[in-house]
């Protein structure tokens, strides 16, 4: 017994002697600790802005102040006068000038209003003061986004056309790159007809880009399978539009026709064609 | 010099040649024991970073060491082909082919080599009372076992190695 526990002792003091080298144990130490020091932060030497201006000589110091003078100076002059209507036009005043009468959007949020699109006919000359605000008229650019019946919220622009025939009782869709891209269904086919303005322009609903030789009513009333009606071959007028113009959401229908009567629609809406 | 890096320095100097010890037997490769052994401070390195309270380092580093030995196997295990073919060892055990390659006597390679012939749970728990001096708790706490099952393998391991050294 005696014999194995010398046995055993020598072994494990023999095992005991498997080390590292002074070298791999330093290179551990140092690749464990050496990389955790703290990272100095250099404080970033600061510049004053007038600093620069050490260097020049005194008339060219005062030179620069003048041109910094005058600049900022005249920024504040060209402001005051009101030669930017973005910046100093308000609701209290801008009805003054005749050049800038509509209020700025950039400046004016813009509400959502909630319109009906349930409308029966109006493909009559509208003549509600408001058709806009008082759920009567739907506007939106996209006629895929807005549902047959309900309330939308409208955030598209008003959309003013005028076309080189009269499309407006003609099913529209949206073409490009030789495809058709989007279509509406018997369902929706309804709220194409567009608002029918002054002199021969259309308030835009749900229409597409081109139209086809198919009426909204044929569509709608159309027995056999509808997408057969939906192809290129059908459409009539590639380049229908002669007129398009964006108006302000703020716009309502009689204010659209007095600006058609007064010939002032490229003035107060943007020509978008 | 911080008070935690003069903690750390002083635990590396105690126990990184018994964690690299411990290494070597089972894997079988001077770099990759290396690697381990650096792994292993590494992470306690850390902890004392992070504040960790760490009651007992050595049990502490020996099972974070256990740990990164597990996983070397089974990394080596799922990109060796040969070693899915074979019926491959476990991580308790300590590897016969690395103690042909230690720089020891014959008295030492003896020890380790009938240690490595006992049965695999008993290996591990034997060779940390004997050889790192472990006290019952630690080996434990390292294996992830009571100190009575501790107590009744190192018992059956001793009986053992003393039989297959001839000492019945």
């Amino acid at each position: 017994m005696e014999k194995y526990d010398e046995q055993l002792n020598i072994g494990i003091k023999e095992i005991k002697n498997i080390k590292m080298t002074d070298n791999e144990k330093n290179q551990i130490l140092q690749n464990i600790v050496g990389q955790e020091k703290p990272i100095e932060i250099v404080p970033k030497e600061r510049y004053s802005i007038f600093q620069m201006f050490n260097s020049y000589s005194y008339y060219m110091k005062l030179a620069v102040y003048f041109l910094l003078l005058v600049s900022v100076g005249g920024a504040f002059w060209f402001n005051y006068k009101g030669s930017n209507p973005k910046v100093t036009y308000t609701p209290n005043n801008y009805n003054n000038n005749q050049n800038y009468p509509l209020i700025n959007n950039t400046e004016t949020p813009i509400i959502p209003k909630t319109i009906n699109t349930k409308q029966t006919d109006n493909t009559k000359l509208a003549t509600n003061p408001n058709p806009i605000g008082e759920k009567s008229t739907m506007l939106n650019n996209n006629f895929l986004s807005a549902p047959a019946g309900g309330t939308v919220a409208v955030l598209a622009p008003v959309i003013v056309y005028k076309t080189r025939n009269d499309y407006s009782n003609n099913v529209s869709v949206c073409y490009k790159d030789d495809e058709i891209t989007c279509n509406p269904g018997p369902g929706d086919a309804i709220h194409q007809r567009p608002t029918k303005l002054a002199n021969g322009y259309f308030l835009k609903r749900m229409s597409g880009d081109v139209f086809l030789n198919i009426t909204i009513d044929e569509f709608i009333n159309y027995k056999g399978d509808w997408s057969d009606l939906i192809k290129i071959k059908n459409i009539i007028d590639y380049h229908p539009f002669t007129e398009m113009y964006s108006c302000p959401t703020t716009f309502d229908i009689e204010q659209i026709n007095q600006a058609i009567l007064n010939n002032r629609l490229k003035v107060e809406c943007q020509n978008i064609l | 010099m911080n008070d935690k890096t003069e903690i750390f320095k002083e635990i590396y100097e105690k126990e990184s040649d018994a964690i690299f010890r411990f290494v070597l037997i089972k894997v079988s490769n001077r770099d990759q024991a290396l690697d381990i052994t650096q792994d292993t401070f590494m992470r306690l390195w850390k902890s004392m970073s992070l504040g960790k309270d760490i009651s007992n380092y050595k049990s502490f580093i020996f099972t974070i060491c256990r740990n990164l030995i597990i996983d070397w196997y089974r990394k080596k295990k799922s990109l060796s082909l040969d070693a899915m073919s074979e019926n491959y060892k476990t991580f308790d055990i300590i590897d016969k082919s690395s103690i042909n390659n230690l720089e020891i006597n014959f008295e030492g390679k003896n020890i380790l080599e009938k240690i490595g012939e006992l049965n695999e749970t008993y290996q591990t728990p034997l060779y940390l009372k004997f050889v790192e001096d472990l006290p019952i708790k630690e080996i434990g706490e390292i294996i992830g076992i009571s100190e009575n099952a501790v107590s009744v393998r190192i018992n059956r391991g001793i009986e053992e190695l003393r039989n297959k050294m001839g000492y019945k």
